[in-house]
């Protein structure tokens, strides 16, 4: 046994120095201050992100925030705790949580009212697990490597066979052909844990799986993370972003409600990717701008006519024409602001849908990690 | 460590005090920084607080500034009290004896408002149910050694109730605590409807927080069955949750980016 010495601090094979405190803990020192103090509200102020932009925020736009939770419930008794489940703990390439938009923060107007939405997924991966992987090692830590953009995979013993990696708009999902970068002991099937590490060369693990269902498993990775619309046997349409796909189910974030439901792919009769409507050539400014002019023009002129025609209604070469062209300017203007402020609503509208877009990314510890990017 | 938990005003105070009395070491103070003078009526016999009620984890141990180390060997036998968020952060090293106590929901909503902490983010109801949702399902999971009880059951026979903790604790004066225990303490009276407590939780899922806290009053285990009414209960209540924090949260960030 390694005999501790108090002038200095040993390294190597040493006991638990716990197991024979030398003095009585200092608990003193954690007695609460006036001023200091641990924050016990529940649950969440670990689980809270910010999704960051790519540029300089609008200082007028939505903040968008990125909650989670524990999704889990009360086991059932008879819960062994003892029996790990380690494939639990199997990478895996999607994040549940929650994305939500800032309430009002300055007063009614519009354009600073924050809106709540939630349902969402944001993708990411454990680094440490990554750090781990044998079958990627750790990158120099004197090169230190950028998260993103995606950059070409460097050739490594254990990849010969580098090739440019997919770009992050093209890319989202894993590729179906990709090996995993941790191998599951615990998995029954290669199929169940999506690959992380995208390579063009399947590892002898991959390559025993089934063609069929490799295909039917490659269309179905091929849409997660994804907006899709799912109409299911029943008839039901859902739409919403996949967030996982299990060996026969899949996991589908409700657009409107934010439910997370997980569905049997056997229940669905169709699948299709939701395409966002193209953005609107035209933005309604012209509109509102030329009837806000005609409205401006047209609305004193009009209150002059109504005015001369009161103060003499014989005069009707003065207020007639008054009348007339007042009035059909603002029966021109009005509904020329009423048309452009559609068009602009709808063009925000649109905007806002292509404002998220799932992407990939490399990460420092040599995998990838997939994001939402949110533009905001 | 012996650690007392529960929510705010939910007798954690109480059981740190007869903790205290039994003999055992502890960790906190009986009116940090002053309360004494401005709470000394919401818990005349002190609140035992530490830096550890948000959890004994590695934000908080080694101290955060000052590096001192609590290690769970020698600090076995001490008496803290950890709230629940706290608890389900804490590491299972230092969980040696856990200590919950619950309150009714009604009465932990009225001593809430009426003490003024109401600092969560969620109305005090729905920050009861996630607090004792939060605690159970811990318990579940980790399995660590644990007695959960109810308010009320402590003051009906405070004494009886307060050596059988001590004796199942292993460690200190049964006898002592129980001594300690004052079976006078009054009960705050309620005074206002189900529905102007409940802000917003329906009347079904109250009558699973009745229904939980009777189970717990009267010492009965959780079946399988009412298990699944507590998760169905939670997974109803969760987008209210989440909706709220939301809220919370996003203002907390709007202040950080300069937008208010």
């Amino acid at each position: 046994m390694m005999v501790l010495e108090p002038s200095a601090l040993q390294l190597r094979f040493r006991d638990d120095v716990a197991s024979e405190p030398l003095a009585p803990p200092d608990v003193a020192a954690f007695s609460r201050s006036s001023s200091a103090g641990a924050d016990p509200r529940p649950l969440h102020d670990d689980e809270l992100g910010v999704l960051p932009g790519a540029g300089t925020g609008d200082p007028d736009g939505p903040v968008t925030i990125f909650l989670r939770q524990p999704e889990f419930g009360i086991p059932a008794p008879g819960y062994d705790h003892r029996v790990p489940d380690l494939g639990s703990w199997a990478l895996r390439p999607t994040t549940f949580g929650w994305i939500a938009h800032v309430p009002a923060t300055r007063g009614p107007g519009p354009r600073r009212a924050a809106r709540v939405l939630a349902g969402c997924l944001a993708l990411a991966l454990p680094t440490d697990a990554l750090a781990a992987a044998p079958a990627i090692p750790p990158p120099p830590a004197q090169v230190p490597a950028s998260p993103s953009p995606p950059t070409p995979q460097q050739p490594t013993k254990l990849e010969p066979a580098a090739a440019p990696a997919p770009s992050p708009a093209s890319a989202p999902a894993p590729s179906p052909a990709a090996p995993p970068a941790v191998p599951d002991p615990l998995a029954a099937s290669p199929e169940s844990e999506p690959a992380v590490a995208p390579s063009p060369e399947p590892l002898p693990a991959v390559a025993a799986v089934n063609a069929t269902a490799a295909v039917t498993d490659a269309a179905w990775e091929g849409v997660d993370g994804f907006e899709v619309i799912a109409e299911l046997k029943g008839g039901k349409v859902l739409r919403g972003r996949v967030g996982a796909v299990q060996t026969d189910t899949f996991t589908l974030i409700d657009g409107t409600t934010g439910q997370i439901l997980v569905i049997p792919k056997s229940g669905v009769a169709s699948l299709r990717a939701y395409v966002p409507p193209p953005i609107p050539g035209k933005t309604g400014t012209g509109l509102i701008a030329g009837g806000t002019i005609l409205a401006a023009i047209g609305g004193p002129v009009f209150i002059t006519g109504v005015v001369f025609l009161g103060l003499c209604p014989s005069c009707v070469e003065l207020h007639l024409p008054m009348l007339l062209v007042g009035g059909g300017a603002l029966g021109g203007g009005i509904p020329m602001i009423s048309r452009g402020v559609q068009r602009r609503n709808a063009f925000q509208r649109a905007i806002q849908e292509h404002r998220i877009a799932p992407s990939v990314a490399r990460t420092p510890y040599g995998g990838w990690a997939g994001v939402l990017q949110v533009r905001f | 460590m012996i650690v007392v938990t529960g929510t705010k005003r939910s007798g954690t105070s109480m059981w740190m005090h007869v903790l205290v009395a039994a003999g055992l070491p502890y960790i906190g103070e009986r009116f940090p920084g002053g309360w004494g003078e401005l709470l000394g009526d919401a818990n005349p016999d002190g609140f035992f607080e530490s830096e550890l009620m948000g959890g004994i984890n590695y934000r908080t141990n080694p101290h955060p500034l000052t590096g001192a180390y609590l290690a769970p060997a020698a600090t076995r036998d001490h008496a803290v009290k950890v709230f629940i968020p706290g608890l389900v952060r804490s590491d299972v090293a230092f969980l040696d004896r856990c200590i919950a106590t619950v309150r009714d929901w009604r009465e932990y909503v009225a001593s809430v408002r009426r003490i003024g902490i109401d600092d969560t983010a969620l109305p005090p109801a729905l920050d009861w149910w996630c607090s004792n949702f939060a605690l159970i399902r811990d318990l579940a999971i980790r399995g660590y050694p644990a007695h959960v009880l109810s308010y009320d059951s402590f003051l009906r026979d405070p004494e009886k109730v307060a050596a059988e903790v001590v004796a199942w604790i292993g460690r200190g004066d049964p006898a002592a605590a129980a001594r300690v225990v004052r079976p006078e303490r009054k009960r705050e009276p309620v005074g206002a409807a189900d529905s102007a407590l409940a802000e917003g939780v329906d009347a079904a899922h109250l009558e699973v927080f009745d229904e939980l806290y009777a189970t717990i009053d009267a010492g009965r285990p959780l079946s399988a069955g009412f298990i699944d009414r507590l998760n169905a209960v939670d997974r109803a209540l969760r987008p209210m949750v989440l909706e709220r924090q939301a809220g919370v949260e996003a203002k907390v960030m709007a202040d950080i980016f300069g937008r208010r």
